[in-house]
């Protein structure tokens, strides 16, 4: 009797993590190709965004017995590679990196292709408007696109301020700025309205 | 609204909400996903702690005093004293970090491999200097390079502190490239040749996992691999080979392999190699820019243009033509 009660706890328990484990790993999946697209927004090098993504993540389910991350974990996400990709970005690199992206919007490593130019796929890829938002975004320092792509994914100005350490004042205004660079960057693809 | 009084359209957020989006679908996180997998795999859950009592602490106290013991014994029986210490790899390469703070130039040829051909006009350093080496003495550096258009002469170049590509075409002459006129591929090509010895160790040293190779019998040169640890900084290097001569401690072969190809972006890998050629004291040797003042003329966009393009378009072809071109004449 108790030992079939003790087996079905196990099964139980057995089950209950197996569960969660599908549940983070779904987490995973879901929340991913954003963040990644976040920070290399931020850091403008795929392979330093995915480096970061990927150690936040780790920290994150090192810790998910703590917090609900299906269920809270996106904020923790967003903070956690907002401070990790500054802290990266903000580091001195002595080497250098084929996939950083260089002043022209384009991998450093591109430089080395043959001279023919971007594959028509390519080409067809980085369309006017994605290369007008890439040169926009470069041009913002680092704390601005954080600032700026927190706000896109409707974190409040109260929150952008307390992921950057700053006041709620000065986080208003390094929004303001970001956005109104952008503004000038894309005006001839805006539409009129003001808002 | 903006400084200028200028609103700032609604659809501006639009446009970036529909750009992040785009640039979310476009990534495929299959690789990443694996990644983290494997990390958190690696991760073993540490051991259970068992409270220690009173009697376990002695028994084990008593164990490790003994297991001491004999290992001292054994040591003073089996340790042959004609066979060199091995320090760890971290050990060497820290007192070959050393070496570079002493006053001497050395020389490594530095070859660049990339997993496509050569051939191409991709970059024209690449596919048309017979051979570059790198002189090197702690932060300041040149390169010394050999082009099939001038056989005899010794070309050195390097890039100051402001970004400026420097180069020498013989005794008399040389041009000037400001950081706005240097192209996008010399720009790249000379952050590839240039090593900071000093910086990358400690990189290496900070960030990758360190294994002792086996070495040639009777050498005494130490290989050692350095690999990048899992999720670390910094990925512009995967791996590093170091050989160093282990009685001088001095660098004597260095590989980087560099990856490349982000989502999206396909390029090739590059490798590349630094070979210790010669080293010599200072007075042997003068960094080329110094004691030249007033002897030799650097040709830039403003002073005497068209000499400068005379040396630029043997040495890059057509793309110095579509990247340099001489002011309208008015």
């Amino acid at each position: 009797m108790d030992v079939s009660a003790g087996g079905r706890l196990r099964c139980g328990l057995a089950s209950q993590s197996q569960s969660e484990a599908e549940a983070l790993d779904n987490w995973v999946r879901e929340t991913l190709p954003r963040a990644v697209a976040f920070a290399r927004s931020i850091l403008r090098d795929p392979i330093a965004a995915e480096d970061v993504a990927h150690d936040c993540y780790c920290r994150l389910l090192r810790k998910a017995d703590i917090y609900d991350l299906p269920r809270d974990g996106q904020r923790l996400l967003y903070r956690s590679i907002t401070n990790a990709s500054i802290n990266r970005f903000q580091r001195e690199r002595s080497l250098l990196s084929l996939d950083a992206v260089g002043p022209d919007g384009k991998p450093l490593g591109s430089a080395l292709l043959p001279a023919r130019g971007p594959a028509p796929d390519e080409r067809m890829r980085v369309s006017e408007l994605e290369q007008a938002i890439e040169r926009g975004m470069a041009n913002l320092s680092v704390t601005q696109r954080a600032a700026l792509q927190l706000k896109m994914l409707d974190h409040s100005v109260q929150d952008i301020a307390d992921t950057l350490g700053l006041t709620t004042t000065n986080a208003g205004v390094l929004i303001h700025r970001a956005r109104q660079a952008m503004a000038a960057e894309l005006a001839p693809y805006l539409e009129e309205k003001a808002g | 609204m903006n400084d200028n009084g200028t609103p700032i359209p609604d659809s501006l957020d639009r446009l970036l909400n529909a750009h992040h989006e785009r640039e979310a679908e476009r990534y495929d996180a299959a690789a990443l996903i694996e990644r983290i997998r494997a990390t958190r795999a690696a991760e073993t859950p540490p051991a259970p702690v068992v409270p220690r009592t009173r009697s376990s602490r002695w028994t084990w106290a008593i164990g490790f005093t003994t297991i001491a013991a004999c290992l001292v014994v054994a040591g003073m029986f089996f340790w042959k004293t004609d066979e060199p210490l091995r320090a760890s790899p971290q050990a060497l390469l820290q007192e070959t970090q050393k070496t570079f703070h002493q006053p001497v130039y050395r020389c490594y040829l530095v070859e660049v491999q990339r997993e496509v051909n050569l051939t191409d006009e991709s970059n024209p350093f690449v596919s048309q200097a017979k051979q570059t080496r790198l002189w090197t003495r702690g932060d300041r550096f040149w390169m010394e390079t050999t082009f099939p258009a001038f056989p005899r002469m010794k070309n050195y170049w390097g890039r100051d502190e402001q970004g400026t590509i420097w180069m020498t075409f013989g005794p008399r002459e040389g041009i000037l490239l400001t950081q706005a006129e240097t192209p996008h591929w010399l720009s790249v090509y000379s952050d590839l040749c240039s090593m900071q010895p000093d910086k990358l160790l400690s990189d290496v040293l900070r960030d990758f996992d360190l294994q002792r190779e086996d070495s040639p019998t009777d050498s005494s040169i130490q290989i050692i691999r350095a690999n990048l640890k899992p999720g670390r900084f910094p990925a512009a290097v995967r791996s590093a080979v170091l050989e160093i001569d282990t009685e001088t401690k001095v660098l004597r072969r260095l590989v980087l392999q560099r990856p490349a190809g982000g989502p999206g972006f396909q390029a090739p890998s590059m490798t590349t190699t630094y070979t210790l050629l010669e080293t010599k004291n200072q007075d042997e040797i003068e960094y080329p820019l110094d004691g030249r003042e007033g002897k030799r003329e650097f040709y830039t966009a403003n002073y005497k243009p068209e000499l400068r393009q005379k040396f630029v378009f043997p040495l890059f072809g057509q793309r110095a033509v579509e990247w340099m071109k001489l002011p309208m004449k008015k």
